[in-house]
């Protein structure tokens, strides 16, 4: 276990060095200047090559990845050029909305992804299977922002049980503020729901089918014994794997979402970085972004040793 | 014990059946093994899953006929309907032990589960019959095995397994559904002896299946041939291997090795099994019988007891009088 662990830091180490390398690069290639942003269109070239020396982007670009990626290994991700303040605090501002937009959107994709894709799969066939697995599909089709503002019409303007955008924080509000994030998670939670409700659906209508599950009616156990200790299980370990790449859509849906909300996270913090061509905050919230997602994933690799005995770590 | 009675399988719509197993009558004393021979695809399978409740849905239904398990009528009933309504005892040991157990749980959980609901107990003794069970069917160290998942156990560990797993449901009535066909020959043999032993100790009846003629002389005490979803004849393994009635049985004799010592090449039943659906009236067997009259092709076989407890589905039986 411990040392599959440290063959995976290290393979994780790796790809984080690729990811700087590229995040690096196709920032740089991206037409557009933060001086003139700065400075706006009155300055005058003296002063736009002293802000750009001060910057250090006069610099080759090479010498300028390795400034950067050697200040990233200190913990230090540079100063935001428009925020005029480091690159770490400006994004811790926006990862607390971030994090707990995802946690709230993973519970909700949990709770009605597995739990409805097993009831239609019990019920296949049947009338309650075809509208759950078609309510699905037109969950899945539905982009993100047009749910949002539906449920912003529907829950904030006319029943008013949430509000419709904002978030301040938990931590000077109270535990309540986590009503700002129903809406919003709720919103992110419905197409990748619905691919869990398809995958958790299809996957025990897999297993079932396996020579085990008939083993386990021959025993002469209840139907639904053998749903929840021979079918479930087995059929997880091809939905826990889907989490990992959920979370991956998680990110680029959070995008649009925390616009739509009008949420101070990681998502709409890059948008306006990229438009203001804040280099070290892009490459700092990429970075951040990529370290995120691989752990993700080294945590579903983990679990699936607990899902399966078959699993060997090596 | 088990009485099972015109029993007919049929894939399909109701309105336009095809019987995959054609009114299956058959008698299974206390204590007694018979064995259903027959090859690939003749219903002996769907014959058996039919009788235990296990047929896969959606698919084949009864369509006809009756299973009787100690007198009480469990047609239609799945394992657990059995259970809770009290019936005799019914249990079922398949082909595949590689993907027969649940990959993901202990070997000891998935007996003790079956303990559980047939002996209505607790955990603790749950476990305690398992690992009796595991030395019933002779796992060496059984205690280590009941922590054991099904992926650290050989095909005929496995299969072990799923035998004290049936004996856990404590069966009137055994099927085993060609237990030993996935196995090495070795491990066949153990595997048939053990079945043996604890049909004769436990004084249960076995339902046993195969296409291994061979298997069937070792092992059981009455036989039933089946071709084309019919049972065309069943007679005391003595009788049948002595002086078989059927054509369909006596060509089947005639390919086993072992019955043709030295032969370069073995005799074989020419032609192929009726495919389900097309079959129509007269005997099933006509279109390869070598002794086949006219009457065969139009006229459904009558069912004849030629001797005692030996009965043939033919018009004209071999050695019925004259010589052949």
């Amino acid at each position: 276990m411990w040392s599959y662990s440290l063959k995976r830091a290290a393979t994780t180490a790796v790809t984080l060095l690729a990811a700087s390398v590229i995040i690096f690069a196709f920032i740089h290639i991206v037409p557009g200047d933060p001086i003139y942003v700065l400075l706006g269109d009155t300055a005058t070239p003296d002063q736009i090559d002293a802000l750009r020396h001060q910057l250090g982007l006069d610099q080759p670009i090479v010498l300028q990845y390795l400034t950067w990626i050697g200040h990233v290994t200190e913990g230090n991700l540079g100063r935001s050029i428009f925020f005029q303040a480091p690159v770490l605090s400006v994004i811790a501002d926006g990862a607390e909305t971030s994090a707990l937009l995802a946690t709230m959107t993973m519970i909700w994709v949990t709770l009605i992804g597995v739990p409805i894709g097993m009831i239609a799969a019990v019920r296949h066939g049947t009338w309650l299977d075809q509208g759950l697995s078609g309510a699905a599909m037109l969950m899945a089709s539905i982009p993100t922002f047009w749910v949002g503002l539906y449920l912003i019409l529907i829950f904030a303007a006319w029943l008013g049980w949430f509000p419709s955008s904002g978030y301040p924080s938990i931590f000077e509000g109270g535990i309540v503020n986590l009503r700002y994030l129903v809406l919003p998670s709720l919103a992110l939670a419905a197409p990748n729901a619905a691919l869990i409700l398809r995958l958790t659906r299809a996957s025990m209508l897999d297993v079932s089918r396996e020579d085990y599950v008939r083993t386990a009616r021959a025993k002469g156990i209840r139907p639904w014994q053998v749903v929840t200790r021979h079918i479930l299980r087995n059929a997880l370990l091809a939905v826990v794997s889907a989490f990992g790449f959920t979370f991956a859509a998680l990110l680029s849906e959070a995008v649009v979402t925390e616009t739509v909300f009008a949420l101070p996270g990681i998502g709409r913090l890059v948008v306006q970085s990229i438009l203001r061509r804040d280099y070290p905050v892009i490459q700092g919230v990429i970075l951040v972004i990529v370290v995120v997602y691989l752990l993700v994933n080294l945590i579903v690799d983990l679990s699936y040793r607990l899902l399966d005995p078959r699993v060997e770590l090596q | 014990m088990l009485s099972v009675r015109d029993l007919t399988v049929s894939l399909g719509p109701a309105t336009a059946p095809v019987d995959i197993v054609a009114g299956v009558s058959f008698e299974l004393a206390k204590g007694e093994i018979l064995g259903l021979v027959g090859e690939s695809g003749c219903g002996k399978s769907m014959t058996s899953l039919a009788v235990m409740g296990l047929l896969p849905q959606p698919g084949p239904q009864i369509r006809a006929g009756r299973v009787l398990l100690e007198g009480s009528d469990v047609t239609q009933l799945q394992p657990w309907q059995r259970v809770e309504a009290g019936h005799g005892r019914m249990a079922m040991i398949f082909q595949e032990p590689m993907t027969s157990l649940n990959p993901v749980r202990r070997i000891g959980d998935q007996i003790a589960e079956a303990v559980r609901v047939h002996d209505r107990v607790s955990d603790a003794p749950a476990t305690a019959r398992a690992r009796e069970l595991l030395e019933l069917v002779r796992m060496p160290d059984p205690a280590m095995q009941l922590s054991a998942y099904p992926h650290q156990l050989s095909g005929g560990q496995r299969q072990r397994i799923m035998i004290a797993i049936a004996l856990a449901c404590r069966p009137q009535v055994l099927i085993a559904d060609e237990p030993t066909t996935a196995l090495d020959v070795t491990i066949q043999v153990q595997v048939l002896g053990l079945l043996r032993e604890l049909c004769n100790r436990l004084d249960m009846a076995m339902l046993f299946i195969t296409h291994d003629m061979g298997v069937i002389a070792q092992l059981a005490d009455r036989v039933s041939v089946m071709y084309a979803g019919r049972i065309v004849e069943t007679a005391d393994v003595a009788a049948l291997f002595g002086r078989p009635r059927h054509h369909y049985t006596r060509g089947l004799m005639d390919c086993m090795p072992s019955r043709n010592f030295g032969a370069r090449r073995l005799p074989t039943i020419a032609g192929q099994p009726p495919a389900p659906g097309t079959v129509g009236a007269g005997c099933v067997f006509a279109s390869r019988c070598p002794a086949v009259r006219e009457p065969c092709r139009t006229a459904d076989p009558p069912r004849a007891e030629v001797s005692r407890g030996h009965e043939v589905l033919c018009a004209f039986p071999l050695d019925d009088g004259g010589p052949r």
